[in-house]
């Protein structure tokens, strides 16, 4: 698979995945509680790459928020995948967070602390995104979850 | 089973062995280094530890640049700036740091923060973010047989503002040269002796059962267990055995090179939660723990439990023990040994016997979960999971 497409298919998994958190704050208490544990104005960027897609998010009092202009200095937390193909194994579903750190497949910068809630957050919402086959081999153990995966990506497409 | 990807590094040279000392100078000179900068905690200053490195240092040619003898047990970020601009006023070359846990981390974070050219250490916090920076030569003498620290990309920092312990990992933290000499440890207490036995004991078992393990951290931690299973008895029961304590400093360099390279997972998350919160020394709470968390971890890891039995065992006990029966008898003799430490110096075997109160465990479980130990624990652990751990522990 060249770059390109594994590039177009982590910008499409990291929009979704954005939009899923913001979907989910509302209706999964889980994520809501992790989110709540972050000071308002927490920044967490997640780089597929360091010139590749990326997405930067935001806690406001409105939940998640996707920030798109920001100074280096403005993010308390930077993921970043050590290449795209190290990004699409995680986002395609090959690996979890869990296994993709094992891997050294990404670096982070801010605090390993503030970094846990987040990682359990990505794993609740990959088990909400990726059918039950993938979610069984890359997660420890599936969430309970509190709404219908359908419910999640039709939010998440029409942007409510 | 070898993994998808891994990754491996051990660079540190090790000098291990009678007169380990007096060949700093020459491992100084071979790292074009003059004037170090000397780093140890106050009880070891007063105990004469200090010195025994600075006569060897000065019967090689080497006159220390200077040094830096308050080191706290938790030390903090505060005390890595104060260090590194010490460090940068007498224009020393080098660093050697002589000490436990405390004071190798505080060596490694003063090391990132001068190869960074940077004033805040927690400007370089994370994971593998820093570039190896302007060389600076970095000696660490470890002197409790235990934390492996010597030999880990780890650093823990305390953060006086969050007042929360910070990790920093990365590669460029690790020293060029570990010294393990057995004049080091020899007057550590049977207690403490104990401890970070089975705190290094702890890195051998998680580092092979964890989910970053590969083939080579494995031989490391399966050789720390077969030491440890040899000498640390000795050790603790006949602190002047000079053999058992170099033993014992060789299998903790083993283990700390294993978990360096594998990480550790559940145990240690909740034994540096209960150092956060309820301050049980690091060593006391990994004696507790440990049976209590592999209980938890058993239907996961339930046969490579069974395959540690025959380094902490021996042949013959592995042999006529059933293979269905393997795991169990691993977690039985490590309560065995807790036993006989609690008898024959007094380590705790529950939590009751620490600091640790009940009504802190709410915290605990929380800080324990946000510890970065726990994404590689083979199994999902939750605060509720944590919790009654805790209770079962106290």
């Amino acid at each position: 698979m060249s770059n390109s497409i594994k590039q177009g298919v982590s910008r499409i998994v990291l929009f979704f995945l954005y939009r899923a958190f913001h979907v989910l704050y509302r209706y999964d208490k889980s994520i809501r509680c992790e989110v709540d544990g972050w000071k308002q104005g927490f920044v967490i960027c997640m780089k597929a790459a360091r010139q590749g897609p990326a997405i930067c998010l935001i806690h406001t009092e409105k939940g998640i928020e996707r920030l798109r202009k920001y100074e280096s200095s403005d993010v308390n937390m930077s993921i970043e995948f050590r290449g795209i193909d190290a990004a699409f194994l995680v986002l395609s579903g090959q690996i979890g967070v869990a296994q993709a750190y094992s891997q050294h497949r990404f670096t982070l910068r801010g605090s390993i602390f503030d970094c846990m809630p987040f990682v359990r957050c990505v794993e609740i919402i990959e088990a909400y995104l990726f059918p039950t086959v993938i979610t069984k081999k890359i997660l420890k153990k599936l969430p309970i979850k509190e709404i219908s995966p359908v419910s999640v990506y039709r939010h998440a497409i029409l942007g409510f | 089973m070898l993994p998808d990807y891994y990754e491996f590094c051990n660079p540190p040279k090790l000098l291990s062995g009678n007169f380990a000392l007096e060949n700093i100078p020459e491992a100084l000179e071979d790292l074009k280094a003059k004037k170090p900068l000397l780093l140890c905690d106050q009880m070891l200053a007063k105990i004469g530890t200090m010195q025994t490195v600075i006569d060897a240092l000065v019967s090689g040619g080497i006159t220390p640049g200077g040094s830096f003898t308050e080191i706290p047990a938790d030390s903090s970020s505060l005390v890595v700036n104060q260090i590194a601009a010490l460090y940068r006023s007498l224009n020393c070359d080098s660093l050697i740091a002589v000490g436990g846990g405390s004071v190798l981390d505080t060596a490694k974070g003063v090391k990132m923060l001068i190869s960074q050219n940077i004033d805040n250490i927690m400007d370089a916090m994370g994971c593998e973010i820093i570039d190896c920076g302007e060389r600076i030569p970095f000696i660490a003498i470890p002197t409790t047989g235990g934390t492996g620290s010597e030999a880990t990309l780890v650093a823990v920092i305390l953060d006086p503002v969050k007042n929360a312990k910070m990790e920093f990992i990365s590669y460029h933290l690790l020293p060029d040269v570990a010294v393990l000499d057995p004049r080091m440890t020899l007057t550590l207490p049977p207690r403490i002796t104990a401890a970070t036995g089975m705190d290094a004991l702890c890195h051998a078992v998680e580092s092979y059962t964890c989910l970053q393990k590969n083939p080579i951290s494995d031989a490391f931690a399966a050789g720390a267990l077969e030491m440890i299973r040899e000498n640390l008895r000795t050790a603790v029961n006949d602190g002047k055995n000079a053999k058992a304590r170099l033993a014992m400093a060789n299998a903790a360099f083993m283990a700390g090179t294993a978990f360096s390279n594998s990480m550790v997972g559940v145990i240690h998350a909740i034994g540096h939660a209960l150092g956060g919160v309820c301050h049980v020394p690091h060593g006391e709470a990994m004696t507790i723990l440990m049976p209590y968390c592999m209980e938890y971890n058993f239907d996961v890891l339930e046969d490579l439990y069974g395959e540690l039995l025959l380094y902490i065992e021996g042949a013959e006990v592995y042999a006529v023990t059933p293979k269905a029966e393997r795991g169990r008898k691993m977690i039985s003799s490590i309560r065995r040994m807790n036993s006989e430490f609690h008898e024959s110096c007094g380590l705790p075997v529950r939590l009751r016997e620490t600091k640790a109160r009940k009504e802190d465990f709410e915290r605990v479980a929380k800080a324990a979960l946000n510890d970065g130990a726990m994404i590689v624990n083979p199994k999902q652990v939750s605060q509720q999971d944590v919790l009654n751990i805790l209770e079962k522990a106290f």
